[in-house]
């Protein structure tokens, strides 16, 4: 997916729980900054004790999420975003995560993500609504 | 709180306390790299000449040329995929594996008459210094910024010069053979590997968020045509890079002449009591010379260039090399005296290694980050071979006119220089707009900023989405098409929202309103139509108007009347002949919409000279809150922007003694009062000190001093330490260098206790908690009044009723609001 713009990506932002709320005009700033990658099949995103500086969200194919025991924990489906937890607490992966298939993501740097939160505060709030949506599956 | 005093290692070597660890280890690996690849390159130079013979070399030369070439684009591979420290590991893995190979050759006898094996090592060695010289600073600058690189990267030079000198004195002791050398760089390459591993244990590097995913296919930024067409964008590193090109072309035209004039001087002046003929002669005066030279770039690397880089910038030190070269050749076109190829000599093997390098390190944070490491592979690997092959054919065309030819080529490596200086701010300003986040651009903006292709693209791609089934894509979509302005547009998308939902039409209306076409005729005429079909929008069109008019025209009319009242009241103060109301209107403006607060500019402008002191009692007022001081800095900078410049000068450093004020007191309050808890009002503290320096480089910014302040007021919040640096830099190239003096500690990232120690050196005041609440009561800050009056509430310090009820009689509702509740418990 090489020709991938910039509205495209901010359309594809709109979609996301996270940012969903916003106006084109911040779509479009934080679609600047978002970082495109494409892996192949069963490539490895990143493995538990490395250190994260980067949010992903899931453009096309899947991700699979990992223990450290490489017990399957979660997937990840376009739309869906992975990678948060050690931009918030500063701690190293503590999973894994892989691609099913041919995969592309989109990224954004710790840098700015706080950058986006401190200007839309909403985007905090969506973090925190998704958290709990979660945590409410799992009990 | 008590400031430990400077130590001997921060005097000499200006490295902070906290940095001396980190300091020492990339120190040490420079050392060592150096050491194990100098020892590979020396040793088979050495080898090579008794086994193969002098005449072999210019073959060897060609060999290494080519292959620089092809590890270049290896390296430029290899930068886009993997990551520095991968690079750098597998890098010292291959040398290792090459020496042990040649090391099993050895011991069955394998090479005794091969040649190939003599070329062999000789080009290995080559190769590995190379590469290992790109991957040292490659991964040393994942650890370090711009301010500090200016204070760190000279001393690191000079441990790679003694790791370099170090072969020297194991060469000279003559105890190591073949096979006992081959084990040494075996070792120094292996201890390096365990060396680093150490340092990515135990150091963190700075925000190095580029890099790219293990596996990452991307095909489009990998290309070489993309490499290609980023450097052509960026004039600053086509200018970087021509610089270092024409700095190797004059290495070996330099080296040619000061060689050529050594070697007449020697023939025509034969000393035979120093036996062994003019090639003795020649030999121990180039020995001395570099001896002396070697000293002399190790004493400047560890103790001058960051001193130097620090108060001169590094615009003068560019400068340098150049001014030395045209010096020497301007000398050596009229005079056969020796002091011009001495000079010469003196460039090549001591300011180029120690200062041009150390410079072309720092140039490097200017350029785009996402270029930097390629450009350096691009450099070292591909550009040197290529300039020493030019400066070759060069020199075998111009051999009789090679001074001139040096002449010429230092004027243009000095015409280089001064652009470089020139457009040094410029592209730091790119990187740092690169690296922002552009929160405050419109649509309209970005559209603005596009290609005309890609505009053209964008249009296709809204009108497709406007097609979707999906209203929140259509409705994005408007947002987009209404960007355009185009008024042509509006038709298409009225009709495609025509079967839309009731919602999804007052959505597109409410962004209608929100640009330029609220009052087009062709909006109010869809407006009627669409509240005559469905009354829930007909009623959510005129639900804020008591009137029940259904005429749009009219209630749009009435409700720019009203938008209007301040504005026209605002020009009905202009009448007025006394200046006296400037001041209250100024105060009063921290409510005004920016509308308003432009109209005030413009008409407290116009009155020119009556204003100004006005004006200017309330730019220096500390007690003015910071956004009308802003405001009366732009009518001065309007009326005349010396007289603004003239206050700035006095009134930024009273600011700066703000911000050391908060600074200090944030971090040592606490410690004086161990038992009360004032974590809240240490926050507070702190949120002042970033206060004052936002106001401090948005009046820059007023004045002109800075460019963008904008731009350097939300980068120097940025997370990023690199970022931080750039700033730093740009306000050192661009503001007054006292006011930089005085702000530079207050911005920089260096420990706080240098901060506090700048403030005391001042002979600043250390408050104490009752002087502390005191001066906060009087703060132009309103926080700072409130936390003033709660801490004294909460520790029934004299006086806290009063103060309290003070607060309770204020106008200002939040204040009264505070002190009410407190009041209340």
């Amino acid at each position: 997916m090489n020709n991938l713009d910039l509205i495209d990506k901010a359309f594809f932002l709109k979609k996301t729980p996270i940012f969903n709320t916003l106006d084109l005009d911040l779509l479009l700033t934080i679609a600047d900054k978002l970082h495109l990658h494409t892996l192949e099949g069963h490539s490895t995103i990143f493995t538990p004790g490395e250190s994260g500086n980067r949010l992903y969200f899931v453009l096309s194919g899947n991700v699979e999420i990992l223990s450290c025991a490489s017990a399957p924990l979660a997937t990840v489906a376009p739309y869906g975003f992975f990678g948060q937890e050690s931009l918030f607490n500063n701690l190293p992966r503590s999973y894994t995560s892989i691609t099913r298939e041919r995969t592309d993501l989109l990224s954004l740097t710790r840098t700015n993500l706080y950058s986006i939160i401190s200007e839309c505060p909403s985007v905090a709030v969506a973090f925190l609504s998704e958290l709990h949506r979660k945590v409410d599956c799992v009990f | 709180m008590n400031i430990p005093k400077k130590g001997l290692i921060q005097r000499i070597f200006h490295v902070y306390p906290d940095e001396i660890r980190n300091s020492l280890l990339f120190a040490f690996l420079g050392f060592l790299w150096a050491f194990a690849a100098t020892c590979g390159l020396k040793f088979a130079d050495a080898l090579f000449l008794l086994h193969v013979g002098a005449d072999s070399l210019p073959t060897a030369y060609t060999c290494t040329a080519l292959g620089m070439f092809g590890i270049a684009t290896i390296l430029l591979y290899a930068y886009h995929r993997f990551s520095s420290y991968q690079i750098y590991l597998s890098v010292l893995s291959i040398g290792i594996c090459l020496y042990l190979f040649f090391f099993v050759l050895r011991l069955f006898n394998l090479d005794e008459s091969a040649s190939w094996f003599w070329y062999a090592l000789k080009l290995n060695g080559f190769f590995l210094f190379a590469v290992l010289m790109t991957c040292y600073w490659t991964f040393i600058d994942q650890y370090h910024h711009m301010q500090n690189s200016k204070r760190l990267y000279s001393l690191f030079s000079s441990t790679v010069f003694i790791g370099a000198a170090s072969t020297g004195f194991v060469m000279q002791s003559g105890f190591l053979t073949l096979n006992s050398w081959i084990l040494v760089t075996i070792s120094l390459l292996g201890s390096t590997i365990l060396w680093i591993r150490h340092i990515t244990k135990i150091v963190v590097p700075i925000a190095h968020e580029e890099e790219a995913l293990p596996g990452e296919l991307n095909e489009a930024n990998n290309s070489f045509t993309f490499l290609i067409k980023s450097i052509l964008a960026s004039p600053f590193t086509l200018l970087v890079m021509t610089c270092n090109f024409t700095v190797y072309l004059l290495l070996v035209i330099t080296e040619y002449n000061y060689m050529s004039s050594f070697q007449q001087y020697f023939a025509n002046s034969p000393h035979p009591d120093l036996g062994g003929g003019t090639e003795a002669q020649l030999t121990l005066f180039l020995g001395k010379c570099i001896s002396a030279v070697s000293f002399s770039n190790l004493f400047f690397g560890l103790f001058i260039y960051s001193r130097l880089v620090r108060k001169l910038g590094i615009s003068v030190m560019l400068m340098i090399t150049p001014i030395l070269l045209i010096f020497a050749f301007t000398g050596w076109s009229i005079s056969s005296s020796l002091l011009f190829p001495l000079i010469g000599f003196f460039v090549v093997e001591g300011t180029l290694l120690v200062i041009d390098d150390s410079n072309f390190n720092l140039l490097l944070n200017a350029v785009p980050s996402r270029l930097k490491y390629k450009i350096r592979a691009l450099i070292e690997s591909f550009l040197e071979p290529v300039g020493m092959l030019t400066s070759a054919i060069l020199l075998s065309f111009f051999k009789e006119d090679s001074k001139y030819l040096g002449l010429g080529l230092a004027v243009c490596l000095l015409f280089i220089a001064f652009t470089i200086r020139y457009r040094y701010l410029q592209a730091l300003f790119f990187n740092l707009s690169e690296n922002a986040i552009h929160f405050h651009r419109s649509v309209k903006r970005w559209i603005e900023k596009m290609q005309p292709s890609d505009q053209v693209l964008m249009k296709q791609k809204l009108d497709q989405f406007l097609q979707s089934q999906d209203e929140n894509e259509k409705l994005l979509a408007s947002e987009g098409i209404l960007g355009f302005q185009d008024p042509n547009l509006l038709p298409d998308l009225f009709k495609t929202f025509e079967t839309a939902s009731t919602s999804a039409k007052m959505k597109l209306v409410q962004n209608i309103q929100k640009g330029i076409f609220w009052d087009h005729p062709l909006v109010i005429k869809k407006m009627n139509e669409w509240g005559k079909e469905d009354s829930s929008l007909s009623f959510h069109f005129v639900s804020n108007k008591k009137e029940t008019e259904k005429d749009f025209q009219v209630i749009l009319k009435k409700i720019r009347k009203e938008n209007h009242l301040r504005l026209e009241t605002i020009k009905a103060l202009e009448t007025i002949e006394d200046p006296s109301f400037i001041s209250p209107l100024i105060r009063a403006s921290t409510h005004f919409r920016p509308s308003e607060k432009r109209l005030i500019q413009e008409m407290i402008a116009r009155m020119k000279d009556k204003a100004i002191p006005y004006l200017v009692d309330l730019l220096g007022d500390t007690s003015v809150p910071h956004s009308c001081r802003l405001l009366a800095g732009k009518i001065i900078g309007r009326i005349s922007l010396p007289i603004l410049r003239d206050h700035l000068s006095k009134i930024i450093p009273s600011d700066i003694e703000r911000a050391y004020f908060y600074f200090y007191h944030a971090h040592t309050i606490q410690s004086k009062e161990p038992l009360l808890d004032l974590n809240l009002l240490c926050e507070i503290l702190l949120t002042d000190y970033e206060t004052v320096i936002d106001f401090i480089i948005q009046i820059l910014g007023v004045s002109d001093e800075v460019e963008d302040e904008e731009l350097l007021s939300r980068s120097l919040k940025s997370q990023n330490p690199k970022i931080r640096s750039q700033v730093i830099e740009a306000l050192e190239k661009t503001v007054d260098p006292a006011i930089f003096r005085l702000l530079q500690p207050l911005i920089d990232d260096i420990p706080k206790e240098e901060k506090m120690r700048a403030y005391l050196k001042n002979q600043q005041e250390a408050l104490n908690l009752n002087a502390l609440i005191d001066r906060m009561k009087n703060s132009s800050l309103q926080i700072d009044q409130l936390k003033a009056v709660a801490l004294k509430y909460e520790l029934k310090l004299p006086g806290w009723m009063d103060d309290l009820h003070s607060q309770f009689s204020s106008k200002d509702p939040i204040s009264h609001q505070f002190a009410s509740e407190l009041l209340d418990t």
